[in-house]
């Protein structure tokens, strides 16, 4: 698994700085790790998106999206010794696995803010795997916290984001406009769980 | 109508409109997938005018969240302009109210409405949604832009199952001077869809509360 994340975050010093990043926000704890991946494995994922088999989710209320089972290759470096041992520096406890789905979010995709368990506190593991993504476009994965302020995680192929959703926090995916085109976004988002 | 309902009205509103009160009650009552109306050239063309020379001169505020992208003025109870106070007064007054009660059926609040100015341009959009807000009665949309269908920016009105919406079963393309409105229930569910080109959607909107 060495061979799978970037050789810099399995760093003592690096993951030290890390746990600091993150816990500079006591409101939003959040870290985000650019270049997660190595680029052989980072690529090797993406060929991988071709095989996955969609489920259409589609409920006008609260979200359109297609998502599907997260690769088992991503779940294996997920819960590999070495990216555990990233994770509870950062995060301060052990991690037992991650839970959630990998999503393709497309024109007129979306999420709204809503009252579905995913809502819940917790801390969310989300890894981009969208390369060339056009900013104006939407389809980023927002914070708020209903005063107003927002947290947007940055659009950027190949980013882990560590994000502890506390009480009071929600979030959502912004509409995907009509400057994607016909370009598809993909991207990991699962609970950490402990 | 009486003769004191009517000149308030007539100063505003297109003479034809004033007599077709049961044909539209007719049309509201029957139309699907929920009660609503559409009314072409509703106001006097002059009044049209006024209005978009007075929404230059108000500040148009960015609403961006999950559900929506576009800009809003603030409601008109504090506006300064002359004619968007006097549309105002139009709209709230008690012979516009027993219009609007001859039309729909419902009873309605008088001098009791919401009212501010949109603003779509490209990409913008307000996702699906229902509009239910205690005492909302009646939304109202008074287009002030022309659209093409290819533009985007339609009022789209969808059916609904088991109190939840399914697909979008009625397009309406906005239409300068066009006066558009409908029944507030748990299942009006509607959307503006996205704007696809460089153009600006702009409309008066707001709410009738109901009795």
């Amino acid at each position: 698994m060495d061979a799978s994340i970037n050789h810099s975050y399995l760093q003592e010093k690096t993951k030290l700085q890390l746990k600091t990043l993150y816990q500079q926000s006591k409101e939003l704890p959040m870290v985000v790790l650019a270049q997660f991946l190595t680029r052989e494995m980072y690529n090797g994922l993406k060929r991988q998106l071709q095989k996955i088999a969609w489920e259409k989710v589609n409920n006008p209320l609260e979200r359109k999206y297609n998502r599907g089972v997260i690769p088992k290759q991503l779940i294996t470096i997920v819960e590999s010794k070495e990216c555990k041992d990233l994770l509870a520096v950062i995060i301060g406890k052990p991690i037992l696995r991650i839970e959630g789905y990998i999503y393709q979010f497309q024109w007129r995709d979306y999420t709204i803010i809503s009252d579905e368990a995913e809502n819940e506190p917790g801390i969310d593991l989300f890894i981009d795997l969208t390369d060339d993504w056009p900013e104006q476009a939407g389809g980023a994965l927002i914070y708020v916290d209903g005063t107003g302020d927002y947290t947007k995680i940055p659009l950027q192929g190949n980013l882990l984001a560590v994000t502890h959703q506390k009480q009071g926090i929600q979030k959502f995916v912004k509409y995907v406009n009509h400057f994607a085109e016909d370009k598809k976004r993909y991207f990991i988002l699962a609970r950490i769980v402990f | 109508m009486n003769d004191t309902m009517a000149s308030l009205l007539e100063q505003w509103l297109n003479k034809k409109i004033l007599v077709a009160d049961k044909e539209h009650f007719k049309i509201f009552k029957d139309n699907k997938p929920f009660q609503h109306l559409e009314i072409t050239n509703f106001f006097q063309a002059e009044k049209i005018a006024d209005i978009l020379e007075a929404l230059t001169k108000e500040e148009f505020y960015e609403k961006n969240a999950d559900l929506f992208s576009f800009k809003q003025t603030q409601d008109f109870i504090t506006t300064k302009e002359k004619t968007l106070q006097e549309i105002r007064a139009m709209l709230t007054s008690t012979e516009f109210t027993k219009y609007m009660e001859a039309i729909t059926g419902l009873q309605l609040k008088e001098e009791t409405i919401d009212l501010h100015a949109t603003l779509y341009e490209d990409t913008d959009y307000l996702l699906c949604h229902d509009d239910k807000l205690e005492g909302r009665a009646i939304a109202f949309i008074v287009y002030l832009s022309d659209l093409e269908e290819n533009d985007g920016g339609s009022l789209n009105l969808f059916a609904a199952r088991e109190q939840k919406p399914t697909n979008v079963i009625k397009r309406i393309i906005p239409k300068i001077n066009s006066f558009v409105f409908f029944h507030v229930t748990p299942t009006s569910f509607h959307e503006v869809s996205e704007m696809l080109v460089d153009k600006q959607r702009i409309a008066l909107g707001g709410w009738f509360h109901g009795r």
